[in-house]
């Protein structure tokens, strides 16, 4: 039942420019958040939605320095206003040099500049943002989760009786009990992103906001988070907005539920180009409108299958392979928000053929992949625990082939990153044995195993050091003691497999989140090991990225060599994989084909997973019946183009 | 409202003691450590000291497994090259020592200079082993709760809530850091050389991650509410109970009593 609250959110031609940059990371936009009209931001990697979420929570110009322009306005439920309004901006230390503030009345000085603090710690309070990098989000000031779910209630006073209650009921409905008393400091990412999200929203915010709140989510995870969003403000009556590049999740949870043919239910959803509102209106339409692609953001499964059935071409819809990719690289310097402190370019989308950044376009034809041996791996009977003695793995039997992918998926925390840390020799073997072309790696540690098997890791910031993009992709190469043209080779393939040529000398910190995990990619890519393992390659990549990823995958696999995908995304593994083995605490529970395990309900929900949205909509339609099984969103609108014709 | 034991999380103070407790113990024995030697001892620590030292030696080893082990490394790691060097200082160069048990060319190693060294290092050992019994014993968000409960200013308890977690935070990157870097092929178990190569790799990642850390969590500290003023409420309340609030106060103004004392009769 929807609360009615008056609260409201105004945005009147609200411009933003980070501190030291020439150009505007959000340019001049307007728009109202109410509790009946939720705000969906859409966009490409870098176009600035991240910016914006950061700006209605009054982080930026606020903490973070930069200059605005325009105002912010929230309204609350009991008729008081917070009013965020320069009209001269922040220098670049945060300190306001001229403005109005709350009731407009012109203030000047320290008078000027207490007010205003205590407005923007006003706004602050009533708001919670998720950000997109769940471990960040952890404050690390408290040794337990639910000490740490709490902190927000610890600091409003709630009283210990009502606060054990709170934090108890949102662990229990978030099926995250049994991380009650872990620290929080020794979750997975997937973990770290279902606290942090229970920890924003205990404290019942006015206004929530949250940055690609499923991005790390198992099914479980991804299903409890999108009821909890829809709870926010179909229940209590909270203003809310959400960034993403998931449109099935936006689907899911704005415009599939009960009040989908409401009048009164009209989310609205805005496209950012390079922080312009390129595209706006119902959440309805702007998801189903044909221009989406041309803004960088992919259709939802549900949009892609109406417009298949209107008569629009699959291809062309979900066809961005030879279409130039941007990769969403910005040009600046990111701070661990996702925001760009130097904007000096501007990143969006760019001209046919070229990237805003000059970013190589997508290569019509993707560079040779080197000439490597086939090698194939053997786990028999292997177990491992991690360095505080807690096993992670347990009598793993899997086989890895030579120009095969297989894709081993499982629930938050199911052991899926341990196994690949066990795969390139980081956790130590306490039981069974592991080959690799045949010879016995079981006690070979992760240096001496470099040159058989790589690893990109989920997070690129942790290895990432060098100067230049170029040196750090070098740097794997170098340590394997690869010197002269054999090395400079490696590091240009590994660039131009990545579309990062262009940029080889810029600063790996000065590229988005996404741009980073490319460079971790390309850093990967030049060892040349015949042994590939990418863990969840697709996380926090837009439509674009996720499509030039496909394509590399595909080239790995075409060059016989052994891949094997961690990952979530269910519609990347259903593209891709030849096989699919799933995990669960720690156990390989089932291994097969595609085909046989990505339809498999029982078995998928033993696992905590949910089939794909692909496969859920071609029962819907009945294709599955036909002996069609289309896995994923590609192989579903060949499906239904074949129907057509 | 009252406190029931479910209240408590045994995993802050599993010694059961308030924080303010600890830090009261650890300066009383800190105090008793400069009794003056007139108090019926002529070498070395008074007795009392050293045993109340012992005492809280064997209280944190009961806080957690390997606490012992921690609190041990950690006495060991900060005593033992003050001691050296005051034996060396003490030893060699107190020049009133006519005792000389060993000698090499200019250099005398003399028993009262030895006796003066052991003075002040066992008084330093019995202060260090206390600090890190506090240490070992009271959590960081412990010591944060019982500044809030102290009233001390918001702003101020972020700045050391942000320092204070820095420390755990930068253990799990750094394990993580290591483990991207030698998945690159990067050596950083073979001897001292390999590792001051791998230096470079290892640290400013490190470093860029800390300061980016400490940023966002101040971000997310805030955006929890951290700079909310009014009255705090723990989840889980601290260990404390009325015995604790006056022994607490009492002993180290005993202890310091005691000291001022004993320094007097000693003229």
């Amino acid at each position: 039942m929807r609360v009615a609250t008056e609260h409201r959110l105004d945005v009147e031609g609200f411009g933003y420019r980070h501190p030291g940059a020439n150009q505007a990371a959000i340019k001049s936009i307007d728009f109202s958040i109410t509790p009946d009209r939720p705000l969906i931001v859409l966009g490409s990697d870098g176009a600035g939605k991240s910016t914006l979420l950061a700006a209605l929570a009054g982080l930026v110009p606020e903490r973070m320095g930069g200059t605005a322009s325009g105002y912010r306005r929230l309204s609350l439920g009991d008729g008081s206003k917070l009013e965020l309004g320069p009209e001269e901006g922040w220098d670049a230390q945060g300190r306001q040099s001229q403005g109005r503030i709350s009731l407009g009345r012109p203030l000047q000085g320290r008078q000027t500049q207490r007010r205003h603090t205590a407005v923007a710690d006003a706004w602050l309070e009533r708001c919670a943002l998720l950000l997109d990098d769940p471990l960040a989000q952890l404050t690390g000031a408290r040794a337990r989760v639910d000490e740490e779910i709490a902190i927000a209630l610890e600091c409003r006073g709630v009283t210990r009786a009502a606060m054990l209650e709170v934090v108890d009921r949102s662990l229990e409905a978030a099926g995250i009990a049994h991380l009650r008393a872990r620290h929080p400091g020794t979750l997975s990412v997937g973990e770290a992103a279902r606290v942090a999200f229970e920890a924003v929203c205990i404290a019942r915010p006015t206004l929530a906001l949250f940055d690609e709140p499923t991005a790390h989510l198992d099914a479980q995870g991804r299903e409890h988070v999108l009821r909890r969003i829809r709870e926010l403000w179909t229940e209590e009556g909270t203003l809310v907005a959400i960034a993403t590049q998931g449109l099935d999740a936006v689907d899911d949870v704005f415009l599939s539920g009960p009040d989908r043919d409401s009048a009164e239910f009209n989310p609205h959803a805005l496209v950012l180009v390079a922080g312009e509102i390129a595209l706006r209106g119902s959440a309805t339409d702007v998801l189903a409108a044909l221009e989406l692609g041309a803004h960088g953001v992919g259709p939802s499964t549900r949009a892609l299958t109406a417009r298949i059935a209107k008569g629009g071409s699959g291809d062309a819809i979900l066809g961005v392979r030879h279409q130039s990719a941007t990769l969403g690289l910005a040009p600046h310097a990111e701070s661990t928000l996702g925001l760009a402190p130097h904007a000096e370019l501007v990143p969006g989308l760019a001209p046919r053929g070229e990237s805003a950044l000059g970013l190589a376009p997508h290569a019509e034809s993707p560079p040779v992949e080197p000439e490597v041996q086939p090698a194939d791996v053997v786990f028999t009977g292997v177990s491992g625990a991690h360095p505080d003695g807690t096993q992670c793995l347990r009598s793993i039997d899997l086989v890895l082939r030579p120009g095969e992918i297989t894709a081993l998926i499982g629930a938050n925390g199911a052991g899926k990153t341990s196994l690949a840390h066990a795969l390139v020799g980081l956790i130590p073997l306490s039981g069974g044995k592991a080959t690799m072309a045949g010879a016995d790696v079981s006690r070979l540690a992760a240096p001496q195993r470099s040159g058989m098997v790589s690893l990109a890791f989920q997070r690129p910031e942790d290895q990432l050091f060098e100067r230049t993009v170029e040196r750090e992709v070098a740097f794997g190469p170098r340590c394997r003691g690869l010197e002269g043209a054999r090395l400079a080779d490696a590091v240009d393939r590994a660039l131009e497999q990545c579309g990062l040529s262009s940029v080889r000398n810029r600063h790996p910190y000065d590229l988005t989140r996404a741009g980073r995990r490319w460079v971790g990619l390309a850093s990967t890519l030049a060892l040349e090991t015949p042994i590939v393992a990418l863990d969840e390659p697709t996380v926090g990549l837009d439509h674009r990225g996720v499509e030039r990823m496909k394509d590399l995958v595909n080239g790995l696999r075409e060059a016989s060599r052994t891949v094997l995908v961690i990952s979530h995304d269910l519609d990347f593994v259903g593209e891709l994989a030849d096989q699919v083995a799933v995990i669960d605490g720690g156990r390989i529970i089932a291994s097969g084909s595609s085909l046989s395990v990505l339809v498999d309900d029982g078995l998928l929900g033993r696992a905590g997973l949910s089939p794909a949205t692909a496969v859920t909509v071609a029962r819907e339609l009945g294709l599955s019946a036909a002996g069609g099984h289309p896995l994923s969103r590609r192989a579903l609108a060949q499906a239904l183009e074949m129907i057509r014709s | 409202m009252s406190e029931s034991s479910s209240d408590h999380n045994p995993d802050t103070s599993s010694i059961g003691w308030h924080p303010l407790t600890s830090a009261s113990a650890a300066i009383t024995v800190s105090l008793l450590a400069a009794l003056p030697w007139c108090c019926g001892y002529q070498i070395g620590v008074p007795p009392v000291a050293a045993a109340l030292a012992a005492a809280l030696a064997v209280l944190a080893s009961r806080s957690r497994p390997q606490a012992f082990f921690d609190w041990s490394r950690t006495v060991a790691m900060a005593w033992l090259p003050l001691a050296i060097s005051l034996f060396i200082i003490h030893g060699l160069f107190t020049f009133e020592g006519t005792s000389v048990v060993a000698s090499l060319g200019p250099f005398r190693l003399t028993r009262e200079g030895l006796e003066i060294a052991w003075g002040f290092a066992g008084r330093w050992l019995v202060v260090i082993a206390a600090a890190a019994f506090l240490l070992s014993t009271v959590s960081a968000d412990a010591a944060i709760a019982t500044l809030t409960s102290l009233r001390v200013p918001a702003d101020i308890v972020l700045v050391l809530q942000i320092a204070m977690n820095t420390l755990p935070s930068a253990k799990r990157r750094a394990a993580a850091i290591r483990d991207a870097q030698r998945a690159r092929g990067l050596e950083t178990n073979r001897g001292l050389f390999a590792r001051f190569k791998s230096a470079p790799a290892f640290l400013s990642p490190l470093a860029l991650g800390l300061l980016l850390d400490a940023e966002t969590r101040a971000i997310a500290l805030e955006l929890r509410g951290a700079r909310i003023r009014g009255p705090r409420v723990r989840l889980y309340a601290l260990p404390d109970s009325k015995r604790q609030r006056i022994l607490r106060r009492l002993l180290p103004t005993v202890a310091l009593a005691l000291v001022i004392a004993a320094h007097v009769l000693a003229r």
